[in-house]
């Protein structure tokens, strides 16, 4: 996308023919802010997702291998082995259907309730180029 | 709050104007987003730069004709939630 479209001047603005030089915006884009509670995105269902069995059998590793050996502390994040209150690594993947469940309040098995929702807390956080992100963005998706 | 955000990389993203909305393809994902405003003002206003919501609250405001509103930047900072959720942002550790 040409990004500088969105501050070009509109052809029917008289200082689009102004002889300024090329490149200076001479009209700034009216933009619209919305209401705090407005979502301003709407995302369309991926591949993956066409197929319900693809999402609910997709895995999502805690941690990424990036972080193996790190613990997971109760807001998400990747801390040292020796951090009090972290839990360590999960020891497994989890399925797309353990994550949606545990996304809705079940615990993951054989996790206890806080341990599961620092799990949770950490796929939260998923980033594009981690493994599981895709995954995890699938299940964001409406059915 | 000083929490910074990242767009994500331009290599990435695939965008595309329409109308009143932008298509955007998110390449890692897969997934395609459409954006209404003011999330791609957002992104663009990021370029490639930590940033936070005061900051692009800045940027928007010298880019762009922003109706006063004293909810700017919490407005940005709920889109920011919003696209960061997506992995379209991304929050930049402290």
């Amino acid at each position: 996308m040409d990004r500088n479209a969105m501050t070009d001047p509109h052809p029917s603005d008289p200082s689009a023919n102004s002889g300024e030089p090329k490149g200076v915006v001479t009209r700034r884009r009216a933009l619209i802010m919305g209401a705090i509670s407005a979502s301003a995105v709407v995302s369309i269902k991926p591949a993956l997702a066409q197929t319900a069995g693809s999402v609910l059998n997709c895995e999502i590793p805690v941690p990424d291998n990036s972080a193996m050996g790190g613990h997971i502390a109760p807001d998400g994040t990747v801390v040292s082995a020796d951090t009090p209150g972290a839990f360590p690594a999960a020891g497994r993947n989890f399925t797309g259907e353990e994550v949606r469940q545990a996304m809705n309040g079940r615990t993951f098995p054989g996790t206890s309730y806080d341990q599961s929702q620092a799990y949770v807390n950490y796929i939260r956080r998923l980033q594009a180029g981690q493994s599981g992100f895709t995954c995890y963005a699938s299940l964001q998706m409406p059915r | 709050m000083t929490q910074k955000y990242r767009a994500a990389p331009q290599d990435d993203l695939i965008w595309h104007p329409l109308d009143s909305m932008t298509l955007l393809f998110h390449r890692p994902s897969g997934i395609t987003h459409m954006l209404a405003d003011p999330a791609p003002a957002i992104l663009e206003v990021m370029a490639d730069l930590p940033l936070t919501a005061a900051e692009i609250a800045v940027r928007l405001t010298a880019a762009f004709d922003l109706d006063p509103n004293p909810e700017t930047e919490t407005i940005i900072r709920a889109r920011l939630a919003e696209l960061s959720d997506l992995g379209l942002v991304a929050r930049v550790p402290v």
